[in-house]
């Protein structure tokens, strides 16, 4: 079985468009605080 | 249906299938093959993550969910993006570095080989009775709603998957699951313009929503920490994000998505965008049946929606029946004026009087779902055997009734591109796991390149076989199918136990001790879902820290690890 992985495991590559992971990190969890915060108001204006 | 409805239905299978077996004539070695040749950047990994995941019932049973039950559902994603995060951080560079085919792979090079095979055989078990069920479970909605015949439907379904996912592997997978997406999105979003088109003209999308959520329907979020409610934001959180860590971090069938990934950067991204698009894509899906739920307070649903058990009980019991129906249909109609009465009174904005239409409809609400439980009442006297909860027939019910033709036959493609989708990602993480760990590794067979993609497609052809049987056999099988279900969702906590050690604490834990700790755990996990009444999202939490905890106890006692 080929073993051959001539593109893998560039870990310290940043991500496409420059920005730091950390970001990415940071907006996938701010989103998701987002969305808990819009989805109660979304619960309190419709109940 | 009409022409138009299967010209759409077919035209969109027939390109999937002819797409994917397009892909299949540039697969040649076993990295292609098992790996999509790690081609793949970030967009098609997160959609053919997101395909993997979402199977023909996310779209059949969760709008009839929000329907019956509102749209609390949601919360169980909510520990999803944080999963994202973490196996961001930690699983994609491993396996990448490791350069690892399957994910059991990875336990052996950090724990031993009996852990590993432990591991693989629990995902062979479970997801070989999964691969049956995802293709039996919209057969039997599509064969009772549309009247097609139940076995050759699963047979349609199978077939098709069975087709390019054997010839073409991992890249026709993850390439068709491109397209199947675009289906999918294609038709949940035609069926959301064309549910708010079709609410009365008196009714407008915002008056829909005001009714369902004065009838509970639109509750999203609950921050109570109560323990015999299913799911509450913290069952989510918690429970949620071990289930969707232990998902998506050790499971072969999500695993092999993100490996296919050109870089570390590309598959950690696929997860990303997975983690962002998830809960929107959940809460939008959920809307959809809560909208339905609205609709249906203005002009008058089925009694029951298994039309199946409907004809049953006519043919039985006719006179029974019709007095049930005609009992629930003046219930309904009382309730339609309460309805009609609460938007005049929310457009006037009068508090007072909103109080007063909001309580008069939630007693009119009470009344028909009494009338409904009559009705279902009598189904079961004539069928004791007969399932009285119809959720998941709900939606499918909505479209084929009240959509425009073209659109019937694109949301039909939608759920087998659903289905063929999970299907799909099944078989192929079955093939890998079945060549990989029991193949190469248990039985010790060394082939040539060309000898193991030929040992793949064989595997691949044959989990699809066991499938499609396990499928045809199904609805013999009674209770047992339900039984599969929940004890799939009982092995998610211990398997992650077993990587969390793998990942973090390999060097102070033994192999052995690994190993026993696990079959504990399980245990335990067991005894906890036939002796307590605990909601199963919390046995995630339970499998796994139990085997964090008895490894550690047991590494002392055990001998040292082998095989590092």
């Amino acid at each position: 079985m080929s073993k051959a992985r001539p593109v893998l495991a560039r870990e310290g590559e940043v991500p496409p468009g420059g920005a730091s992971w950390a970001r990415w990190y940071a907006l996938v969890l701010g989103s998701l605080a987002a969305e808990v915060v819009l989805f109660y108001l979304f619960t309190r204006a419709f109940s | 249906m009409t022409g138009l409805d299967w010209a759409v239905l077919f035209g969109s299978l027939a390109f999937i299938v002819g797409f994917g077996v397009v892909k299949s004539r540039q697969v040649r070695t076993v990295e292609q093959y098992l790996q999509a040749g790690h081609e793949m950047r970030w967009l098609p990994i997160a959609l053919s993550i997101m395909a993997t995941q979402a199977s023909a019932i996310t779209f059949l049973s969760t709008p009839g969910q929000a329907y019956a039950d509102g749209m609390r559902f949601v919360q169980f994603y909510f520990g999803l993006p944080v999963a994202m995060v973490v196996l961001s951080i930690t699983a994609v560079p491993a396996y990448h570095r490791l350069k690892v085919f399957t994910a059991y792979e990875f336990l052996e090079s950090r724990l031993d080989g009996k852990t590993r095979a432990l591991a693989a055989l629990l995902f062979l078990v479970q997801r070989g009775m999964a691969a049956g069920l995802t293709i039996f479970a919209p057969s039997i909605i599509l064969s009772v709603i549309l009247g097609w015949d139940l076995n050759g439907t699963i047979v349609l379904i199978g077939v098709l998957v069975v087709v390019y996912t054997t010839a073409g592997g991992t890249r026709a997978v993850g390439w068709t699951h491109v397209h199947q997406m675009g289906i999918i999105f294609l038709g949940m979003g035609a069926a959301f313009v064309a549910l708010v088109l079709s609410l009365p003209p008196e009714v407008s999308l915002v008056d829909a929503l005001r009714v369902a959520g004065k009838l509970g329907r639109l509750e999203a979020v609950d921050f109570s920490f109560d323990l015999s409610s299913r799911y509450t934001f913290w069952s989510g959180l918690i429970g949620g994000g071990f289930l969707a860590m232990s998902y998506f971090g050790t499971d072969q069938s999500q695993v092999q998505r993100y490996l296919t990934g050109q870089s570390v950067a590309q598959s950690r991204l696929g997860l990303l965008v997975n983690g962002l698009v998830k809960v929107p894509m959940q809460f939008a899906i959920l809307l959809l049946g809560a909208l339905v739920f609205a609709f249906y307070q203005f002009v008058e649903p089925p009694v029951f929606f298994n039309p199946v058990a409907v004809a049953k009980v006519r043919a039985a019991a006719a006179g029974e029946w019709e007095a049930a129906t005609a009992a629930h249909s003046d219930a309904f109609l009382a309730k339609r004026q309460r309805a009609a009465e609460l938007v005049a009174a929310l457009r006037a904005g009068e508090e007072e009087r909103v109080a007063e239409a909001t309580s008069g409809l939630r007693a009119a609400a009470a009344e028909t779902e009494l009338r409904r439980r009559e009705a279902i009442a009598v189904i079961q006297s004539h069928d004791p055997q007969a399932d009285p909860s119809d959720v998941n027939y709900v939606f499918l019910t909505f479209v084929v009734t009240y959509l425009p033709a073209g659109l019937v036959g694109l949301v039909l493609a939608a759920v087998f591109a659903a289905s063929m989708s999970s299907t799909a990602a099944e078989l192929n993480a079955l093939a890998s796991t079945t060549v990989v760990d029991v193949v190469r590794r248990l039985a010790g067979w060394q082939g040539s390149e060309v000898a193991t993609v030929v040992i793949s497609r064989l595997a691949t052809a044959a989990w699809g076989a066991l499938a499609i049987a396990f499928a045809l056999s199904a609805s013999r099988l009674g209770s047992l199918v339900e039984a599969v279900n929940i004890l799939g969702s009982l092995f998610y906590g211990t398997i992650l136990g077993i990587f969390l050690l793998a990942f973090y604490f390999w060097r102070r834990v033994s192999g052995t001790a690994a190993f026993v700790a696990a079959l504990l755990a399980e245990a335990v996990v067991l005894a906890c879902w036939a002796f307590t009444s605990v909601p199963f999202l919390w046995f995630n939490v339970l499998g796994c820290v139990a085997v964090l905890v008895l490894a550690h106890l047991l590494t002392p006692l055990l001998p040292a690890r082998e095989n590092r």
